[in-house]
């Protein structure tokens, strides 16, 4: 955990380095008091010093080794990727394919993803995760959804 | 008396019959999302929030903490049940919940923990009425010092939330002030970390981040770990406890109620807390401490209570001074904010029919919840039994669906992805999450006052001195932080000599 600790401080300090240097190109005070600057620009300060303290505690406390199961196995971080990914996807196509179709490929995915194989089982519950929740959000609880260049 | 007046046109409010039926629904649904492992209150409570946008001020904050209580007693359910806490406060009752129902008592140990959860609720809620007049008149008085030092406070006790480092949780919480940060500057309209972004210029989200960090997060370490819960085979020999059991469950929920109530007033504390102190407090009164672990009903009813009165409990600083006491108290808080409504001492004197009507509501909640749980076990079990394959693609659609509903932007979708990866990460490295949502909610207060008071005292922060209030608060979060971080050096040190 000793590596893990010290660049997880390394990597906090970078993240405090890049928001301080864009922090600096706000107006840190103004003829009125404190400016839009002047808060950023100490919590950044701040985050630098807690990671430098981070880097410092794990290379005295932590003990070297990783505890078990740290990272996933090759199957769990091929189902971590896909679903991150169907996630950012859906962003992407929400507004071109609208919600009853994307979600209705994204259930369909995330379900085989996720080992069920029955088809009926899957199709069913796609079904109702999309075109049901689309007539849910929009027909009772007057939330708009997106409907994409099919009209769907 | 003003406060009982105040307190009985609030309960006209409250049973109106849709906002009864809100209250219901909350509880049932609150339970339902309590009851899947893996999906805390925080992410239960952010998933279902579009649920209510279509609702009044009203029966929306009515719903949510009906949802929120419901989350909380969940959890014990599979704590008892399957052996798996449904959210972190319920985890300590898996050593005698569970025990108890291998024995065939599950039924005595979730009537126990129902009954004390009302008990605390209840006394949570009266403790409520009797502190908000009196907390909010003095809040009224604070200027922007006083708001800045105890907002400090608050940010102190956010040490109360670290885990193994201190340091970890504090820049936890410096990124919660930093992504609340991001937008349009409220005084001179600046851009602020938005890097050319439009869909940044209203700022991000306090929902987005929670739906992303504890929805998403939660479901990616469960899909690494392939953790499928098992179908249990409880048997269920009796359902309400004995005379005995009662008996000795009262001064338990006695004492868990002053335990949950009195931590719940201090933010940052975290559910867990009140719960371990009640089971260890159990544990040291017990004549038969040697028994614990075995199925004694004092280890069910005394963290219960004290779960269910820190839940109630914690809303009071949120109520009185607007600062959220947990993080699932800052979603709640975001709700209100999304309603138009400012949680804290303004709260009471612009919309006190509301506050006092949310406030009754708690009473009914809790009480449809001790009626409502015990019946419905049995449909609770199965729902146990739904494959986790299916419940976690609702829950990723169902976050899906809030990301966007809550500001109609697809851009939050992908950042709520963004997060959910950031949840993982950190749930990887140790680094606490909670402090940063505490903190996307403090961070415009928290800046709005520090400017509003430099501005007074034309860039001196003598001003901060120079105010006994503040003064004293801020020699509280001094000590606060001190306290946490001795208290933390001895425990490292402790384990070093262990090892």
């Amino acid at each position: 955990m000793k590596r893990i600790g010290q660049l997880t401080g390394c990597i906090f300090f970078l993240l405090s380095m890049g928001l301080g240097y864009a922090a600096s190109s706000l107006k840190y005070y103004t003829p009125l008091g404190p400016g839009p600057g002047f808060f950023p620009v100490w919590l950044c300060i701040f985050l630098g010093l807690l990671s430098l303290c981070v880097v410092v505690q794990s290379s005295r406390h932590s003990p070297a080794g990783l505890p078990n199961e740290f990272f996933p196995t090759r199957r769990g971080a091929l189902r971590m990727f896909v679903v991150v990914v169907e996630l950012f996807l859906l962003a992407l196509l929400l507004p071109v394919l609208g919600f009853r179709l994307t979600m209705l490929a994204f259930y369909v995915i995330t379900l085989l993803l996720l080992g069920r194989r029955n088809p009926f089982e899957i199709v069913f519950f796609a079904l109702v995760g999309s075109f049901g929740a689309f007539y849910l959000f929009v027909e009772f609880l007057s939330q708009p959804l997106p409907v994409g260049v099919l009209g769907i | 008396m003003d406060a009982l007046n105040l307190l009985m046109g609030g309960f006209a409010t409250a049973m109106q019959p849709n906002n009864l039926l809100f209250a219901l629904i909350g509880s049932v649904v609150g339970t339902m999302v309590g009851i899947m492992p893996g999906i805390g209150p925080v992410a239960g409570t952010a998933l279902l929030l579009p649920l209510t946008f279509k609702l009044d001020p009203t029966a929306s904050i009515i719903m949510l903490c009906a949802i929120y209580y419901g989350a909380m007693y969940g959890g014990t359910l599979t704590s008892v049940l399957l052996n798996v806490p449904g959210e972190a406060a319920s985890a300590i009752t898996c050593i005698d919940g569970h025990e108890m129902a291998k024995r065939g008592r599950a039924g005595p140990a979730l009537a126990v923990a129902a009954i004390g959860s009302f008990v605390g609720g209840i006394v949570a809620t009266v403790g409520l009425v009797l502190l908000a007049q009196p907390l909010t008149a003095l809040a009224l008085k604070f200027g922007p010092p006083e708001f800045f030092a105890l907002m400090l406070v608050g940010l102190s006790l956010v040490t109360g939330l670290a885990g193994r480092s201190i340091a970890l949780a504090l820049i936890a919480a410096v990124l919660g002030l930093l992504i609340a940060m991001v937008g349009i500057d409220p005084v001179i309209g600046s851009q602020r970390f938005t890097f050319g972004n439009l869909n940044l210029l209203g700022g991000i989200d306090v929902v987005i981040v929670a739906m992303g960090l504890f929805g998403v997060g939660e479901i990616l370490v469960n899909m690494e770990r392939n953790v499928m819960a098992t179908a249990l085979g409880t048997r269920f020999k009796e359902l309400l406890p004995s005379r005995s059991d009662m008996k000795r469950s009262a001064m338990p929920i006695v004492r868990g109620t002053g335990i949950g109530f009195l931590l719940g007033l201090i933010p940052g504390v975290g559910a867990v807390v009140p719960t371990v102190i009640s089971y260890v407090t159990e544990k040291k009164l017990s004549k038969t401490p040697d028994q614990f672990g075995t199925g004694m009903i004092e280890g069910v009813a005394g963290p219960e209570t004290a779960n269910n009165a820190y839940a109630n409990a914690a809303l009071i600083p949120m109520f009185t001074l607007g600062i959220p006491g947990s993080p699932t108290v800052a979603v709640i808080m975001g709700a209100f904010m999304m309603k138009g409504l400012i949680p804290g001492p303004f709260l009471f004197r612009d919309h006190g029919d509301i506050a006092w009507a949310v406030i009754a509501s708690f009473c009914v909640a809790n009480l449809m919840l001790l009626i409502l749980n015990l019946p419905l076990i049995p449909l609770w079990v199965k729902l146990l039994k739904i494959p986790t394959s299916i419940l976690y693609t609702f829950v990723l659609g169902f976050c899906a669906i809030g990301a966007y509903t809550s500001n109609g932007q697809f851009f939050d979708v992908g950042l709520m992805a963004f997060f959910g990866v950031v949840g993982y990460i950190f749930k990887k490295i140790n680094v606490p999450l909670a402090p940063m949502i505490l903190t996307i909610i403090l961070g415009p207060l928290m800046e709005q006052s520090l400017r509003q008071s430099l501005e007074m005292s034309r860039g001196s922060f003598w001003i901060f001195i120079e105010h006994p209030i503040a003064l004293g608060f801020m020699l509280v979060a001094l000590t606060f932080v001190l306290i946490s971080t001795f208290g933390i050096a001895s425990k490292v040190r402790g384990a070093d000599s262990e090892v």
